[in-house]
């Protein structure tokens, strides 16, 4: 591909644009140098920090979320605990035959042994 | 104007997922808008250009010179303009190589594609900058 040349052409009379008219225009923006580092805004962050906080997202919003999480597990964990001894209770009552069997049998060993 | 959209849509930040994958998703959905509103209007409107750059626009009809320092950064803004209606292969090109300089072999390494696709696609680019310009000069002389 040829290099854009330097050399301005004439003047267009017929209206469309010619391949000298845009070298010029490139050769012109090429001049512009597009650097500037993408930041955000000076301060962009203390008030995003600042309009969080007024909206509710700052450090209370946060504890009462904890709070919440914490209450959610206690009451998973009493539930779970609630459960455990209910069914412990009724696990006592279903053990209870096999009791009266080793007493059934220590009786029948301590005959024994006495006689 | 990604960091315009947080700082509007701050509110609506619950503080349930990380702040950076929110800004992130904005982030997205605003290049995701900035893509589909190019997709509706391919042209460029003599209304979309300030003085400046229907100025540099008249100068290039009406004079031979080249352009001066002065009008470097609107010509900088024209040229914007034009590689908005590219597509994202010939915009690369145009700006690899016009705006920064760098050689067919450059852009070859750079892109990957072969030397002829690099000079293809500079045609057809130019082509069409060339086509809106005259479209933009005619509404400028009118």
């Amino acid at each position: 591909m040829n290099p854009p040349s330097h050399n301005a052409g004439p003047a267009r009379t017929s209206g469309a644009a010619s391949d000298v008219d845009l070298e010029r225009l490139l050769r012109a923006a090429a001049q512009v140098k597009d650097d500037a580092p993408i930041e955000p805004p000076f301060g962009f962050d203390t008030r995003v920090i600042a309009l969080s906080r007024r909206n509710g997202n700052g450090a209370a919003f946060l504890l009462r979320q904890m709070l919440a999480r914490v209450a959610l597990a206690a009451a998973a964990v009493i539930v779970l605990a609630a459960t455990g001894a209910y069914l412990e209770l009724n696990g006592a009552d279903n053990s209870e035959p096999f009791g009266n069997e080793f007493a059934i049998a220590d009786t029948a060993i301590q005959d024994e042994v006495g006689q | 104007m990604i960091f315009i959209k947080v700082f509007q849509k701050l509110s609506q930040f619950s503080g349930k997922v990380p702040l950076e994958h929110w800004v992130s998703r904005i982030a997205i959905n605003t290049c995701l808008n900035q893509i589909e509103s190019e997709k509706i209007r391919p042209e460029l409107r003599q209304a979309d250009l300030s003085e400046e750059e229907q100025a540099v626009v008249e100068k290039l009809a009406t004079s031979p010179d080249e352009l001066a320092p002065d009008r470097q950064l609107a010509s900088r803004q024209l040229v914007e303009h034009l590689l908005e209606l590219l597509k994202p292969a010939e915009r690369l090109v145009i700006d690899l190589l016009y705006l920064q300089g760098r050689t067919v072999e450059e852009i070859r390494k750079i892109t990957g594609w072969s030397a002829a696709a690099v000079k293809v696609r500079a045609f057809r680019a130019r082509q069409k900058m060339k086509c809106q310009l005259t479209k933009i000069s005619s509404g400028t002389n009118l």
